[in-house]
């Protein structure tokens, strides 16, 4: 049960972003989408999440089925998208914490809002923020962390209603090199637990060391699909221009 | 102005500001349960209610408190309908109608601030709310508004003090609060420069304690900002 997609496009007015885009990620894999800025990276990533609607097109994410085109009937779909995304959860470049609300407050509020008794969301967000590295972090304000690790937190949020399906739009693009690789060692640790990820970056250095696949894009199409073998060998001159420059 | 008048008049303004102090603390409370939903009504952009809360607004952030007050004490009693009705007990009291115009108006600016706090809400608190599974109303409802009235709280501090000096114009339709007494005392003595200094004093007094109030209640409002 990973993702399946097929045919999906998308314009904003007379632009098109992304065209005929078909892929398939099997479960448990960590896949990397990567490629320039504007290449459409973070429109098709917020598509699996349906924040943002496909114009036409399949969609097989979480045991869900999606079909789009100009009929898609847009209630219907809001609350469809409301139970999808308790199943693939997402994680922002700018974290985007609810500055407001402690680091627990963030973590329980879904699951509660959900029906989660409240001491549930509790003892789960413990033992998330023990995962993350953050035991002691639970009563701090978000503002009160360092970038590093707010990131850990919204991954540890997302993680809050165990997803099937992971999403990652540019998690270290906010962040020091130095502190990327914490968010290198959890992607890692959760691709170890089965869990189906996703992450948007144009960091060639980044992606290579998480990556179980590669999807390149440029110009909103898919130039290059594959294992994380593409690194050392791309099959395609684009591929190669990319990972060179 | 001798301490001997000052303490002959202290205590008959004092008798005004027990109802001054409740119209004050009636006109916010209802004020703000109201803007809250306003504010929910605008956010959501329920239809029909939308215009008519717009249209609220426009009207009482549009005149003087003192003509709203004025309306409504002496404008009900233009329709026989109205007097005959169940409401005329309350719209024929002064100190009912003084509630209403301030409540109201309190109301209209308050919505206006929350208003735009809700829009100021950086959009990634929504987006990860929708990103959770929360649909818009949880969304509105447990995240953006907690988040906006902490920060509109500053901005509704003023609001407050506004609506405690506000509630003086209540004396013009005859009710006793402190401004009332002062006037029935100037009428008696005429001694203004006194009377109203003191008025000023109690007034000054108490906008200090609430500017003191308020500011404890922001620090802890928004302690997360620092
Ligand atoms: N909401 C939107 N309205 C109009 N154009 C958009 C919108 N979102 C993205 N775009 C455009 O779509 C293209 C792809 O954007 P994006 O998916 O953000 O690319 P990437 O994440 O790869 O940088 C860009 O040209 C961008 O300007
Ligand atoms: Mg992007």
């Amino acid at each position: 049960m990973g993702i399946v997609v097929q045919g999906l496009s998308k314009a904003f007015g007379s632009t098109t972003v992304l065209k005929d885009i078909s892929f398939s990620i099997p479960k448990g894999e960590t896949t990397v989408l990567l490629g320039a800025s504007g290449a459409g990276k973070s429109t098709l990533m917020r598509m699996l999440n349906l924040l943002e609607t496909p114009d036409a097109g399949t969609m097989n994410i979480a045991g869900m089925n999606f079909s789009f085109s100009e009929k898609t009937d847009e209630k219907q779909l809001n609350k469809q998208a409301t139970s999808l995304r308790r199943k693939v959860g997402m994680v922002f470049q700018q974290y985007n914490l609810w500055p407001h609300m402690t680091v627990l407050q963030n973590l329980i509020e879904a699951p509660i809002v959900q029906g989660t008794p409240k001491q549930d969301a509790i003892t789960r967000a413990r033992e998330l923020l023990d995962r993350v590295g953050l035991t002691e972090k639970a009563e701090a304000w978000p503002s009160s962390l360092s970038g590093g690790q707010q990131q850990r937190v919204a991954i540890a949020r997302a993680l809050m209603l165990s997803p099937d399906v992971l999403l990652f739009d540019e998690p270290t693009a906010a962040l020091d090199p130095a502190i990327t690789n914490q968010v290198v060692e959890v992607i890692k640790e959760l691709s170890q637990s089965g869990i189906t990820q996703v992450v948007v970056t144009h960091e060639v250095e980044f992606a290579r060391k998480i990556a179980s696949r590669v999807i390149y894009l440029e110009d909103g199409e898919i130039v290059e699909d594959g294992s994380a073998e593409h690194f050392k060998n791309p099959q395609t001159a684009e591929f190669k221009a990319y990972l060179e420059h | 102005m001798n301490l001997e008048a000052i303490m002959d008049y202290m205590p008959q303004l004092l008798k005004g500001l027990e109802t001054t102090l409740e119209l004050t603390f009636a006109s916010l409370f209802s004020g703000l349960a109201l803007a809250v939903v306003f504010t929910l009504i605008l956010s959501l952009r329920f239809k029909p209610l939308e215009w008519l809360v717009k249209a609220q607004i426009l009207l009482f952030t549009g005149t003087p408190l003192l003509v709203q007050i004025f309306l409504i004490y002496y404008g009900p009693a233009q329709f026989k309908g109205l007097q005959d009705s169940f409401l005329w007990p309350l719209l024929s009291e002064p100190w009912f109608c003084a509630l209403l115009a301030l409540a109201l108006n309190s109301a209209a600016y308050s919505t206006q601030l929350f208003k735009g706090a809700v829009d100021a809400v950086p959009a990634g608190d929504w987006e990860a709310a929708l990103a959770l599974g929360m649909n818009k109303r949880q969304t509105l409802i447990r995240i953006v508004l907690p988040h906006a009235f902490r920060r509109a709280l500053p901005a509704y501090g003023n609001e407050m003090i506004l609506v405690m000096k506000g509630t003086s114009l209540a004396s013009t339709i005859t009710l006793m609060d402190l401004m009332g007494y002062a006037d029935r005392l100037n009428a008696r003595t005429y001694d203004t420069l006194t009377v109203f200094t003191l008025a000023g004093v109690i007034y000054l007094t108490m906008t200090g304690i609430m500017t003191l109030v308020i500011r404890i209640m922001e620090r802890r409002a928004l302690a997360f900002s620092n």
